[in-house]
Parts: structure tokens; sequence; C-alpha cells
């Protein structure tokens, strides 16, 4: 009897420890724009938003999950491709742009998704105002034996992205559903500018996933 | 009769170790960028390394004012969020104006907003170590913000020595939810910074 009581004690405390751990994720978890509310396992959403504010277009996504997760950069968490290229950021915003160099100029940001998980979306955030070219970025996988003789990385781009038109503010996004394996991979965001000019610039990336 | 030199060391352990242990924080969460991890805004924003440090070498002076930045995310669901920037500007160097910042854009936003949470400006003295502590006062959402704190360089009329103005680190200070668990479930966050 006493036993079963202890069981039941320690079994209340577990309990209780669950619910606490449940709750560090904030009381109310934030709502998501590409999970929003609903029932139905498959929603759509508007995504491509002119620079009026219209929606043009829209995507199909998973339904809403407590587990959804992400990890996003800002236009200066960009590292610029090389030594000869010149870049500036908006003071107040942190869009980013090559303001001098070689075209197409390119930059990358390192993104950190946790092993195991499973990219859902590619999302990039920008300004398009350039009638001949558009801004391009890819969600890149480079991944390196764990063990054994160094060999040239493996270079997958898992998912690609690219404004059009030159409206100006854009979003696109994408869903590469490939599972992060850090073990032997590292994950970057490749962006490429058509020009040296302040007519495109990229302003956020995010990777939604889930694990 | 036994127990009383047990319980008298238990006590002198016990003041022993408060009175020589560090600060204890024990629901407190901290997170460190180093200064070389700082982001020039231009590349014409010359610096240099040294020590951890990120130190401004314009050498001329100009209208634009040289700024570095560290961008971060704050983990989400925390009460407690305060960003510290510790660095070094004497008595004769170019002042520095630090920033907190947040910008923030939905998808179904067509432009960001952005944010300045707190501005502190450091006063120069004959050391010129500082710390300047600024409060992160919303909560944080990591889905459509990211924030950064910056050092802005005013070389408008005195250009930057490396060696007397430089940012050493910034400290991020959270408070988790929960002592137990704290970042093992989901707070999007990065906690390999940059």
């Amino acid at each position: 009897m006493q036993a079963s009581n202890a069981m039941a004690a320690l079994a209340l405390a577990v309990g209780a420890s669950l619910a606490l751990a449940a709750g560090s994720a904030g009381a109310a978890p934030p709502a998501l724009d590409e999970q929003l509310d609903g029932a139905a396992p498959v929603i759509s959403v508007p995504w491509n938003v002119d620079a009026a504010g219209t929606a043009a277009q829209a995507e199909t996504l998973l339904a809403p999950t407590a587990w959804a997760e992400w990890s996003n950069v800002l236009g200066i968490d960009l590292r610029p491709g090389g030594s000869g290229m010149e870049f500036t950021s908006n003071p107040d915003y942190g869009t980013f742009w090559c303001s001098n160099g070689s075209s197409p100029a390119y930059a990358y940001a390192r993104m950190h998704l946790p092993h195991g998980s499973t990219i859902r979306f590619f999302r990039m955030w920008g300004q398009d105002l350039s009638a001949s070219g558009d801004v391009m970025a890819k969600l890149r996988e480079t991944c390196l034996p764990n063990v054994g003789p160094a060999a040239t990385p493996t270079v997958t781009d898992l998912a690609t992205l690219q404004s059009s038109g030159s409206s100006g503010s854009f979003t696109v996004t994408s869903s590469p559903d490939h599972v992060v394996d850090n073990h032997q991979c590292a994950y970057v965001a490749y962006v490429q500018f058509p020009s040296c000019d302040a007519t495109t610039s990229l302003r956020k990336l995010r990777v939604q996933y889930e694990r | 009769m036994t127990r009383t030199p047990f319980i008298a060391a238990v006590f002198a352990c016990a003041f022993l170790s408060s009175a020589s242990d560090a600060a204890d924080f024990p629901n407190r969460d901290f997170r460190v960028i180093t200064g070389v991890d700082g982001k020039p805004a231009r590349s014409d924003d010359s610096y240099s390394y040294a020590s951890g440090n990120y130190r401004c070498t314009n050498a001329s002076t100009r209208a634009t004012p040289h700024v570095v930045r560290y961008p971060f995310n704050l983990p989400e669901g925390t009460s407690v969020r305060y960003v510290s920037v510790y660095g070094r500007r004497t008595s004769d160097a170019t002042p520095i104006t630090l920033r907190l910042r947040q910008v923030c854009q939905s998808q179904s936003a067509s432009d960001p907003t952005s944010t300045v949470l707190a501005t502190r400006t450091p006063a120069g003295n004959a050391d010129g170590y500082f710390i300047s502590a600024m409060e992160f006062s919303p909560s944080p959402n990591t889905l459509d913000c990211r924030a950064w704190v910056e050092a802005s360089f005013d070389i408008s009329t005195t250009a930057c020595d490396a060696s007397k103005a430089w940012i050493q680190r910034v400290l991020l200070e959270t408070e988790p939810s929960d002592r137990i668990f704290r970042g093992t479930f989901s707070v999007n966050v990065d906690y390999t910074l940059p």
C-alpha cells in the first residue's frame, strides 16, 4: 500500500514536471503566419505581397502543429561573397545590398538548424526595383564525411527562391521538406544580387522546421 | 551532544561558501557575443581585431558614422531580458552611441518596422572601460522579428583610434520561464551565436 502511494506520488511529480516543461516555450505560442489557425489538415494562405500590400498568390501549407520552429536572419547577417564586393545596409531596417563590385554579386548567411529537424519552409523578403534582374536565394547544404579522408564537399541546393518583376517589396517561399544532418553537413543561405546598386536588396530570410 | 560540532561545521561551510563563491544566478541564462563577431554596416567601415575586441580603424573623418552590429534573437517566454555592452572609450576617443533595435516583418507586410528600444552614450574617462545595460522590453517575437545592438562611432569630427575605442562583448541575459528544462523545448533562438 505504501509502495503504491509512493508510485502514485512519483507519477504525480513527473506529470507536474512535464506540465512545467510544456510551459517552457511560453504561455501561448505566437501565431504562425504559415500555419494559421484551422482544423483542416491542409490550408492555404496568401503569400506573395506586392508593394501595394496585395496578396497575389497562395500556397498550400501544413496544418497547425505545436512543434513548428524557425530560424531567421536579417540582411545584416550576410557576409559578402568576396573581399571585392562592397556593400552597405539600411541603418533602420538592416537591409543589405551590394554597392559596388562585379555582377552578379553574392553573399552568405549561416543558418542554424537543429539536427534531425525537418525543414518545411524557406522564405525570403526583399526589394526588387530592377527591370533587368532578380534577387535569388538558395538554401544550401554542404556535407563532408565525418570520418575518412577529406573529400570535396557535397553541395546540394535544397530550395531556390527568386523575386520577379520590379514592383519593389516582395516575399517568396518554398517548401523543401528535408531532414537536417548536422553530423556531416552545414547549412547556409546563398543570396545573389543581379547588380551592385540599390535596386535589389535583401531584408530577411527564414527557415521554418519541425522536430 | 555529538551533533553540536556537526551542526557548527554545516553552518561554517554555508558561511564560507556564501562568502567566497562567485555570484550565483540560478534562474538566469547568459549568452555572449564576442566583439569580433560584430558585423560592420558598410564595407568602408574599417576595423581590426585584438584580444577578441572589435576596433574601429577609420583614420579619416566623414559624415557617416562607423556602425558595427550584433544581431541576435532572445528566447521566447522569458520574463527578464537585458542586453549589456562591454567596451572601451577613453575621454579623447571617438564618441560612441549604443542602440538596441528590433526589426519586424511578417510575411503579409510589404515593409518592415523598426523600433529603437534603448539608447546609451557611454561617457569617456581615463581608462575608458564601460558596461552599458539596456532592457529588452517587448516580449520576443522570433517568428517575425530579429534584434540587434549596434555601436555607432561618430567619426564626423574625431577619427577612430584603435587603441581608444572598441567593443569587447555583448552579454544577453534572460530569465527562462522554468528552471528545470530551460531551452530544451522550443524557444526559437540560436544557442550557437552569432
